[in-house]
């Protein structure tokens, strides 16, 4: 009786985050980008819901966008259906070309300059503002990046970025992956049985 | 029937069809431990009248589609989420509790339409949130994204 009383006088809910977070994971994928980023002016505990991983996971809003980065004035556009449906001034400084994969989980993750023996990729949460320059792997002479991936393991809650590099002159080409857990690139002996890189940059991961 | 007792020590008693679409009282029904009384220690004479008032409209949800309902059903639905914020959550956390599917749905449905392109002075209000943010912490934000704040999407009132 006394575990019954005690159920029955627990604190009402009052409010979206005193909600079980499954709960609250199934409203926030119902709200368009746009409410969604707001939660960041609401109050504390509404934007801490933004920052949760556990909760980051689910949000897919960005995934169906189409976005283009407008270097030029340092802003991305996102569009659904050739309608713009909000701007964000882009953390970095780009050169060009660069390269944006399809995000993952609404986090981005941008390249660039593409093709070149400096390549920089950065990790990008637009709800949040949350930005990552990934650190460098160790520069082999003469290779350049030609192939990214970008993916994120379920498991482990870790997201990876894959590159294949090729030598200039040689051609032999090497893939190394990239943990954010573990920050931290290694290299991929047997590239062809743990890895499968489609020609639009989408990666699938065994 | 099957006789559901509310933390306020109020019975009531419903039919198994309707009961059943609460997975976890199918479950107690199956396992045999629905013989007597089933006493549900979360859940307020209040809201298990609303959810009751749920199980018995959805009832024949699978026949609606075939004689026409579906419709009456709907204007149902819409009806059943026509309460306070305070409420809505007392029905999704007991949706939650009894694991009923349909009714968790058009719970959270309804949650996230009223904050759908709500401004966030609106949002504020409908539920009763104080500011905590430093001016600081505002501006972090703001200042890469102005357009957070425009547009004729953003709807400023509260309902």
């Amino acid at each position: 009786m006394n575990i019954i009383n005690n159920l029955s006088s627990s604190k009402r809910v009052t409010t979206l985050v005193d909600l079980p977070i499954d709960i609250i994971i199934n409203v926030l994928q119902r709200l368009p980008f746009h409410s969604l980023f707001l939660f960041n002016f609401i109050c504390r505990s509404w934007r801490a819901l933004l920052y949760s991983r556990q909760i980051a996971c689910h949000m897919k809003q960005i995934s169906d966008t189409k976005c283009t980065l407008m270097r030029n004035i340092g802003y991305s556009s996102w569009y659904k259906e050739d309608e713009i449906i909000c701007r964000f001034k882009i953390p970095v400084e780009l050169q060009s070309p660069e390269l944006m994969l399809k995000p993952i989980n609404g986090i981005l993750c941008i390249i660039g300059p593409i093709l070149s023996h400096v390549t920089y990729v950065y990790l990008w949460n637009p709800l949040t503002n949350e930005f990552k320059t990934l650190p460098r792997s160790k520069v082999q002479m003469g290779y350049v990046a030609i192939s990214f991936g970008f993916g994120y393991v379920h498991t482990t809650d870790d997201y990876k970025v894959l590159r294949v590099i090729k030598h200039e002159r040689k051609g032999d080409s090497h893939v190394e992956i990239y943990s954010l857990n573990q920050n931290f690139w290694r290299g991929v002996e047997d590239s062809c049985s743990s890895c499968k890189i489609s020609g639009n940059g989408a990666t699938s991961w065994a | 029937m099957v006789k559901l007792k509310s933390n306020d020590d109020k019975e009531f008693e419903v039919e198994e069809a309707a009961v059943i679409q609460s997975e976890m009282i199918k479950n107690m029904i199956e396992d045999g431990c629905a013989t007597s009384v089933i006493p549900l220690p979360n859940i307020d004479s209040k809201t298990l009248i609303k959810v009751i008032e749920y199980l018995n409209k959805h009832i024949n949800m699978g026949k609606a589609a075939e004689t026409g309902e579906e419709d009456d059903l709907k204007e149902f639905d819409e009806q059943f989420v026509n309460m306070g914020w305070e409420e809505l959550f007392d029905v999704i956390m007991a949706a939650n509790y009894l694991n009923i599917h349909e009714l968790m749905e058009l719970c959270c449905q309804s949650a996230a339409d009223r904050l759908k392109n709500k401004s966030v002075r609106a949002v504020r209000e409908m539920l009763k949130i104080t500011n905590d943010l430093t001016e600081e912490e505002e501006q972090e934000i703001i200042n890469d994204a102005p357009w957070a704040f425009e547009g004729p999407e953003i709807d400023d009132t509260v309902n």
